[in-house]
């Protein structure tokens, strides 16, 4: 008899007297749950190698007894928190990495200060990548390095790689990477050049605060907040769903501030001009062709992403030069992909299986 | 961010028996919230909506430039530092505290040979690099 089979002939008694079960579980854990305070988050063991502003380079301790050879670098987004890579023991996916034998780095950018508000993508791509690059090989000993961007941060990983054509990047993983800013979707729609006043925002706030960009991600599923108290409530007696809420909640509403220029930036060049697409935007001097990338490329996208929705990320492969290169189409959301339950099922392994082979 | 949540387990883990009514509550919840955020979706991308948009954040610019000139004067009649002031004092000291570094990178008595979260010197033991995929990969290649 399958599953499915012997539910459904489960007896409605059953399913009610679960169900009162549940309900007083739910009014008891409902009152643990208020009164918890926040689970520690970026437990696995680390050492700060370089700090440069509000900029950390880290390096994590090993966990296997051998590793590769071709140390990972782990590139976060600008405007979200780098601890989304390592929630907790158990879904953290730096730990399953470290576990696998990988010798793990990865770049904090930490929030911007009021004076951060002059950094321009420029600055990222030429100057604190290279530079946390170059730490990594003197650190390690070797001469070369893989790299993991992620959302904003595989788009920073991509230009630096498209500059850095004589190495010592070795192997390129952007995981929900947007390219081509036709395919923003709603973001594009509210950054409309004829109503959205970029200058005036960034003019007048320097950094584009945290809570504003928030806003622009809760928007984009405006019924989600909602429907997700009425979820969590439904699920407070599973402690395995309440911890991974608590956790990726904690994560969504620690939203950082936008450094102002590289949201000009980002919202005239990229978001209205499409330049990274069409291989014309300039950075001090220099054209990013993308056509110039020609390392190992891997591109993870989510089927259900709204943030950096699959028209927007599609193509990266197509755009670059690499002749070894793949794209990995997975269920799952934005952040569901990286750090979600599944997550240790499905993009891990993958990544894993893609990358162990190329880090020798 | 909160979608990651609704991602991560449906409320229905399990199959639930056909009469089962939590179960079609369950479902109508997710039914609703999707329908209810196709709906908004529709709706926000409109360019009516866009101009509206931008016309709020253009108001609420405006407000905010107000506050902050009016705060910038209120600061400088007491004679004290406005918070551009700060970020500026802050400026010039992370340009102090990168030359420092700097300096201690050239002498050999940099910290960053490695310290852990709070600043202690430590000695990462580093297992030999000679780890080679456990067994033949499948999957995606």
């Amino acid at each position: 008899m399958s599953a499915s089979q012997a539910a459904a002939e489960t007896p409605i008694a059953e399913v009610v007297r679960t169900e009162v079960e549940r309900t007083i579980q739910r009014s008891i854990k409902g009152l643990e749950f208020l009164n918890a305070s926040d689970a520690p988050v970026g437990l696995t063991p680390k050492d700060v190698i370089h700090r440069r502003g509000t900029l950390e380079l880290h390096h994590y301790r090993p966990l296997a007894s051998e590793i590769y050879r071709v140390p990972v670098v782990l590139v976060m987004s600008l405007v979200s928190r780098s601890y989304i890579f390592d929630l907790a023991p158990g879904q953290s996916f730096i730990e399953f990495m470290l576990k696998q034998g990988y010798d793990v780095y990865s770049i904090d950018w930490g929030v911007p200060r009021p004076e951060d508000k002059r950094l321009r993508l420029e600055d990222y791509c030429l100057d604190f990548i290279p530079d946390c690059v170059q730490r990594i090989a003197r650190d390690s000993g070797e001469p070369d390095v893989s790299m993991i961007g992620y959302c904003m941060g595989g788009m920073l990983a991509l230009i630096y790689a498209a500059l850095h054509t004589d190495g010592p990047l070795k192997n390129l993983l952007c995981l929900t990477t947007p390219v081509n800013y036709d395919g923003m979707g709603l973001f594009r729609a509210w950054t409309d050049r004829r109503y959205f006043d970029v200058d005036k925002l960034v003019d007048t706030l320097g950094n584009v605060p945290g809570d504003f960009i928030y806003n622009s991600f809760q928007m984009l599923k405006p019924m989600q907040r909602i429907a997700g108290q009425i979820k969590l409530w439904d699920n407070m007696w599973n402690d395995e769903y309440v911890k991974s809420f608590r956790l990726l909640d904690r994560w969504g509403a620690d939203q950082i501030a936008f450094p102002g220029e590289c949201f000009r930036q980002t919202t005239k060049e990229l978001s209205w001009d499409n330049k990274l697409y069409k291989n014309e935007l300039i950075l001090r001097g220099q054209r990013i062709d993308l056509r110039n990338v020609r390392v190992p490329c891997l591109a993870v996208m989510a089927e259900h992403d709204d943030i950096a929705p699959y028209a927007a990320t599609k193509e990266l492969t197509k755009l670059i030069g690499s002749t070894d290169k793949q794209d990995m189409l997975l269920k799952g959301g934005h952040v569901s992909l990286l750090a979600g339950r599944n997550a240790s099922g499905r993009l891990w392994p993958s990544l894993d299986r893609w990358l162990a082979e190329r880090s020798l | 961010m909160h979608k990651a949540n609704q991602e991560n387990t449906t409320l229905a883990n399990q199959p639930a028996p056909a009469s089962d009514p939590f179960s079609a509550w369950r479902e109508w919840v997710s039914d609703s919230e999707r329908q209810l955020n196709s709906f908004f979706n529709k709706l926000m991308g409109s360019d009516r909506y866009g101009q509206f948009l931008g016309r709020m954040t253009d108001m609420q610019i405006g407000m905010q430039k107000s506050t902050n000139e009016a705060l910038t004067r209120f600061f400088t009649s007491l004679n004290l530092p406005t918070r551009d002031d700060l970020a500026a004092l802050n400026e010039r000291l992370g340009a102090i505290e990168e030359h420092l570094q700097a300096i201690a990178a050239t002498l050999g008595t940099s910290s960053e040979a490695g310290s852990d979260a709070h600043g202690a010197q430590v000695a990462t033991p580093r297992p030999p690099r000679t780890k080679r995929p456990s067994a033949p990969a499948r999957g995606p290649r």
